[in-house]
């Protein structure tokens, strides 16, 4: 017992070293990353022929001319690219060219609160109700086959098309909900479904996976010898012990609540940084597509950081990757 | 359950082989006359705003999701599984390299990812079309395919029989070929098919956002889009379509889970020790 009480124990110093080392290099990894995406999406989008610019061909040639002189179009890749890293440390992305007059920045300020409440809410709820699902269909026995084939079912649903058939249904069919636009408080259920429909289902089946694997495991045998509650066994056994692959799935979950707010925000006309996206992917404003995928990019690089570092610390077994 | 996905493909496939040798074309015309019907005899999933049927078009749009989802599937197998060889094969420099990007592109959100991509490769061919959708989906959907083939070479590399084939002077090329390949490329089929359904959806939510295909083409998710802007008024032009897809969906993923469990012995073994 006295190990646990000698806070300069060697080996528990070395395992902080290791810890430490550990963390460093994750942070080098995401850095890494990071310049990594700089470079790729810069020249994806800068080798690409054509540009809003052009697209209108009843503009002045001279202005055409200008305007790609303030845009430094006009200039070399690798100069260019040393504008643009430039600007981006100091936080400028420069100007949209779908609507000229607002910098990029200003416009993904303005919806970015829209979309980060509405994908917090949905992971929120996803958790939750992943969690209350998966123990149902453990607690309900012989019940399991059918939650099984629900969960299947559920993930076969393209959620795309569920939106229209939902929206169809309780706004225009039964005149319960309101069509789009985040008005009212019940305007809200709606998107807030379709976001975390899918992601809802895969944590579920995460869930149900290494709960299915960690019951059939003798400590868990042992706990129902000794005659502990199935209730009981479940949260303190095998709910701790299927954590660790959930809290990877939460991280990967955020990727998908990005795509998810891409069309959710699109049908219900919500003004986000979804629909934003795909407004500027359709308008071919290529500014604000880079500052977006960069954005984007760089949040679920940070993510995964975070698991991995929280990962680190949770499971004593974990080392290194 | 099964049997209705077999059935599901069964009619699919023969209503577009129909399709194909010219069946029911005039109800795929233009016509006036029949203009947003309700579903009827004549025209069982009704017509659209230029008084097509519906059916025939759906029909048609099968024709179109179906490929792209095939074609784009084994491109981004192909790609991928020609990264993952070289990352596998290569000094680990190369394949920490390979890998970071890899692993880069496959941290994006992968519609964000198909977006971007599918604008650079429209304004290559300068307009939407079935080969720029599809280069879309095998240059946004290789990275599993990467990183899966890596892993399965990475396994069979330390195989005592790379070793013989390395002693007895085989070139890397025929080691690849002739040694390598066949032995993983059950596992690699599997997880081909297993991607097949992403990419029919990624495709179908790609036109309905109205980055992928466009009128007049026609593909699930371009009829889709075209529903979207009248489902307050004329919903069959949405959910029919949305509902084929869903259909088709559940019926792949149905004969795929048939295929997961028969390749999969621990799997069938567990199936089993649940019966008794």
């Amino acid at each position: 017992m006295g190990r646990h009480l000698d806070f300069f124990d060697s080996e528990k110093l070395a395992f902080l070293s290791r810890s430490l080392k550990n963390v460093a290099f994750i942070f080098f990894q995401f850095f890494l990353s990071f310049s990594l995406l700089i470079f790729l999406t810069f020249f994806l989008m800068h080798l690409m022929p054509g540009s809003a610019l052009v697209e209108d061909h009843r503009t002045d040639p001279l202005v055409v001319a200008q305007l790609r002189e303030f845009y430094h179009l006009d200039q070399g890749l690798w100069v260019q690219l040393k504008i643009y890293i430039s600007h981006l440390f100091r936080g400028d992305f420069g100007v949209s060219l779908q609507s000229p007059g607002s910098s990029v920045q200003q416009l993904i300020m303005d919806r970015a609160p829209t979309t980060f409440f509405l994908g917090t809410v949905a992971l929120a709820l996803s958790v939750v109700s992943s969690f209350l699902m998966s123990l149902a269909r453990i607690l309900s026995g012989a019940g399991k086959r059918w939650f099984d084939s629900a969960f299947f079912m559920g993930l076969a649903v393209p959620s795309f098309a569920l939106g229209p058939l939902l929206i169809w249904l309780f706004a225009f069919y039964l005149n319960w909900l309101p069509v789009a636009l985040l008005e009212t408080p019940a305007s809200y259920l709606l998107p807030l479904f379709l976001l975390s429909f899918k992601p809802t289902l895969v944590l579920v089946r995460t869930l149900n996976a290494s709960m299915d694997q960690s019951l059939r495991t003798p400590y868990i045998q042992t706990a129902r010898a000794m005659g502990f509650s199935e209730l009981q066994i479940l949260t303190k056994w095998a709910l701790k012990n299927s954590m660790l692959g959930y809290l990877q799935q939460v991280a990967l979950i955020a990727a998908t609540l990005i795509s998810g707010s891409f069309f959710v925000e699109t049908i219900f006309a919500i003004q986000g940084l979804g629909s934003l996206f795909v407004d500027s992917l359709l308008a071919r404003d290529s500014a604000m597509v880079l500052a977006m995928t960069l954005l984007f990019g760089m949040f679920v690089i940070f993510l995964q950081m975070l698991a991995n570092i929280v990962l680190l610390l949770m499971d004593p077994r974990r080392e290194r990757w | 359950m099964r049997k209705f996905a077999v059935l599901y493909f069964g009619a699919l496939g023969i209503a577009i082989l129909l399709i194909s040798v010219g069946f029911g074309r005039q109800s795929g015309e233009v016509n006036l006359q029949t203009v947003l019907q309700a579903p009827s005899w004549n025209f069982w999933f009704g017509t659209d705003s230029l008084g097509r049927g519906l059916f025939y078009r759906s029909i048609a749009g099968a024709r179109v999701s179906l490929g792209v989802g095939l074609l784009a599937a084994f491109g981004a197998f192909g790609l991928g599984a020609f990264v993952g060889a070289i990352s596998a094969l290569m000094p680990s420099s190369v394949d920490r390299g390979l890998m970071r990007i890899t692993e880069v592109i496959s941290a994006l959100p992968h519609i964000l990812l198909l977006g971007v991509l599918g604008l650079f490769f429209q304004s290559f061919f300068l307009e939407p079309g079935i080969l720029s959708i599809s280069l879309t989906l095998i240059f946004g959907s290789w990275m599993s395919f990467a990183r899966y083939t890596r892993n399965l070479f990475l396994r069979e590399k330390s195989q005592l029989y790379v070793d013989a084939a390395v002693a007895t002077g085989a070139s890397p090329f025929r080691l690849i070929l002739r040694h390598l390949l066949p032995n993983v490329m059950t596992d690699l089929l599997v997880f081909l098919t297993l991607q097949i359904p992403h990419l029919i959806l990624a495709e179908s939510l790609l036109s309905f956002l109205g980055l992928g295909l466009r009128p007049p083409q026609v593909s699930w998710g371009a009829l889709m889009n075209e529903g979207w802007k009248s489902l307050g008024v004329y919903p069959h032009l949405l959910l029919i379509p949305s509902g084929v897809l869903f259909l088709t969906i559940l019926s792949l993923h149905l004969l795929l889970e048939e295929m997961r469990v028969k390749t999969d012995p621990q799997l069938r073994w567990q199936r089993f020790s649940e019966t008794i």
